[in-house]
């Protein structure tokens, strides 16, 4: 990293395009963020098609704005009317809603904005730091060591699943199964295309994903008939006082260091980065009694946790190649679309992308104080949308982005069918998030399986006995594991009770 | 499991290979084996399920509302290319405008149009994408 490099990335983030994809991009991520109902990954997924006639680089300022972005939005909805505009702010809505029903919105979301910026920027300055190193460290991955890399990331998504781990096991499993439609890469044999040549080159991403998050989350919420309570008090003093910071200033600076860490781990992320936070600063506090009540530390830690992990994650993506999200891998499939693929040559062979990327992410951050603050009372007239307008839009932009993908209905069909997957899977309690990093990851697991067998003439030592293999292999067979103990547990439990009763 | 039956059965007519010499069918048969034992594993724990508490009435009218969004949208697909993507969209969007809460039926309809039609506007005429012309070929 020099400052040359710096430079030209701002350079380029700073062209009239850019800077409006960029404004886009943070527009609608907020916009996301604020609607509950459709998540980052829905959004993307129905820009995804658009992007396809703008270049590499404004695609990936887009698309990365509307992931960080509405990690700003989601805390609209937390603070004001206690629903999570996204996961990533389900613990903002304990202190922050709170917080809006003393009369404090507007500091609530005042901090809330504050904290996103520095954990925001906090993470672009330690990308720039850490990408670099990584990538060449990359370099000395083979196709063991992406094959084992791989299969712990997908191990610690199931692992970290809010619902069953074997639920989210199979549903990796299943998107492993999907991503080898279409001819083998090795041999070219078809598989699985049923004599449809459409399937020749697999099932398309931008289906899959429109289907699984966008129309499924579609489906999910015209089940609910929740009237939206807003907090009515005027919303004022948005700039926090003194006091405020005081209270605020290490949460922030803990939130984002614990954030940015967490969203480089693979399934990590804002989800966890927001939970870990909030526990984090409840431990920490000298008045955790106060927590639940209107603390401003419940507000300001995970919401810089939560953006500071939406930086992190870029680093896996832009140094390694391997999204370790489902939302970072729509990134990940954008930049393949346009035949540009991350990993530990992209700083080298498309240096502007990269330094491109840092520079709009800082841009974008400022964007978004700018749009959270000022703005607000757009986005709390936005809220109040009635959903029975917003849904047929959604659907309608979906059926837009689908067909215009290869103009076939096919591919409308793929949509629904996987949105009635999706719409089924969460009324199953099957994570719909595992499958999607498994199907954007499965050719390279399969693809690096077969190269590191041809190398090792069959022997599966290979994957044991080089270090960076053997360790990932290792973390996941000890994840395995500790999945097992409470099962363990409960089994031993129910036996005993047994022997009692009898 | 039958999924996983057919993906096996499927993966033998691929050819598994040797781990000297992998085949297509390799990777498909080990992740079907494992998805097979998975599933098999879950059926057998849903056997010792306690079952849950009948559904209210309204969650049933509201399961119901997913299932007419479900097959509009169906029909949509399969009628989007004989009768045109304006003329379908502004049927479909008529139908869910008045999906989730009853309203007049003026403002869905008046609604209905000014979406699809904007909508083919900016796709159609500004993004140069070509949408199905069906009955209205002169558009």
């Amino acid at each position: 990293m020099t400052w040359s490099d710096i430079f030209s990335g701002f350079q380029v983030a700073t062209l009239p395009m850019n800077l409006v994809f960029c404004f886009l991009g943070v527009l609608l991520g907020t916009l996301v963020g604020v609607l509950p109902g459709i998540g980052p990954a829905g959004a993307m997924a129905l820009l995804l098609p658009i992007s396809l006639k703008i270049t590499p680089l404004g695609t990936i300022i887009m698309l990365a704005g509307i992931y960080y972005g509405s990690m700003y939005g989601g805390s609209t909805t937390s603070i004001l009317v206690s629903i999570p505009g996204e996961p990533a702010s389900v613990m903002t809505c304990v202190d922050g809603y709170q917080m809006a029903l003393q009369g404090r919105a507007g500091p609530a979301l005042g901090i809330s904005a504050f904290g996103s910026f520095i954990a925001g920027t906090f993470s672009v300055i330690a990308l720039m730091i850490l990408a670099g190193p990584l990538a060449k460290a990359a370099l000395k991955f083979g196709p063991p060591e992406f094959f084992s890399l791989v299969l712990m990331g997908l191990t610690l998504v199931t692992y970290l699943s809010q619902k069953s781990a074997a639920k989210a096991f199979m549903s990796a499993l299943i998107g492993m199964l999907l991503s080898w439609v279409g001819l083998d890469m090795i041999n070219g044999t078809t598989r699985f295309t049923f004599g449809m040549i459409e399937l020749n080159d697999g099932i398309g991403v931008i289906p899959l994903v429109m289907g699984l998050f966008g129309i499924s989350e579609v489906f999910m919420e015209l089940e609910k008939n929740e009237r939206v309570d807003l907090v009515k008090a005027k919303i004022k003093n948005l700039l926090p006082t003194r006091e405020d910071w005081q209270q605020s200033k290490w949460p922030i600076l803990r939130g984002s260091v614990l954030g940015f860490f967490l969203g480089i781990i693979p399934g990590g992320g804002g989800i966890i980065a927001n939970f870990m936070s909030y526990i984090m600063e409840k431990r920490l506090s000298k008045h955790p009694e106060r927590f639940g009540k209107g603390e401003i530390a419940g507000v300001a830690g995970p919401e810089s946790a939560n953006n500071a992990a939406a930086g992190g994650a870029f680093i896996p993506l832009l140094s390694l190649g391997i999204p370790m999200n489902a939302t970072v891998a729509l990134l990940f499939a954008a930049l393949l679309i346009h035949g540009v693929r991350p990993g530990p040559l992209l700083i080298s062979e498309h240096p502007e992308i990269f330094w491109g990327i840092v520079a709009s992410m800082y841009l974008g951050n400022v964007m978004l104080l700018v749009l959270n603050l000022p703005l607000i009372g757009i986005w709390v007239k936005v809220l109040k949308i009635p959903y029975r307008i917003i849904f047929p839009l959604i659907l309608l932009f979906c059926i837009i982005g689908a067909y215009a993908i290869n103009l076939s209905t096919l591919d409308l069909k793929l949509m629904f069918g996987f949105g009635i997957l999706g719409y089924l899977m969460r009324k199953f309690d099957f994570d719909p998030a595992p499958l999607c990093l498994a199907f954007i990851l499965g050719p390279l697991m399969e693809v690096s399986m077969r190269q590191a067998l041809l190398l090792s003439q069959g022997s599966f030592a290979i994957f044991f006995t080089r270090p960076i293999s053997a360790t990932c292999l290792g973390i996941a067979a000890l994840l395995l594991l500790t999945n097992l103990i409470p099962f363990m547990k409960q089994r031993r439990k129910k036996l005993e009770e047994i022997q009692i009763k009898e | 499991m039958t999924f996983s039956a057919a993906v096996i059965s499927e993966a033998i007519q691929l050819e598994i290979g040797t781990p000297k010499s992998p085949g297509s069918g390799f990777m498909i048969f080990g992740a079907a084996g494992v998805l097979g034992l998975l599933a098999l594993r879950q059926f057998i724990k849903s056997l010792h399920f306690q079952g849950r508490e009948a559904r209210q009435a309204s969650g049933a009218m509201r399961w119901k509302r997913v299932v007419s969004v479900i097959l509009a949208n169906i029909i949509y697909i399969f009628l989007l290319q004989p009768l045109g993507y304006l003329l379908c969209t502004f049927l479909l969007l008529c139908f869910l405008f008045q999906v989730h809460e009853k309203g007049r039926w003026v403002s869905a309809v008046g609604g209905a149009a000014l979406t699809s039609l904007l909508s083919y506007l900016v796709f159609s005429r500004m993004l140069q994408l070509h949408l199905p012309r069906g009955l209205f070929p002169f558009f």
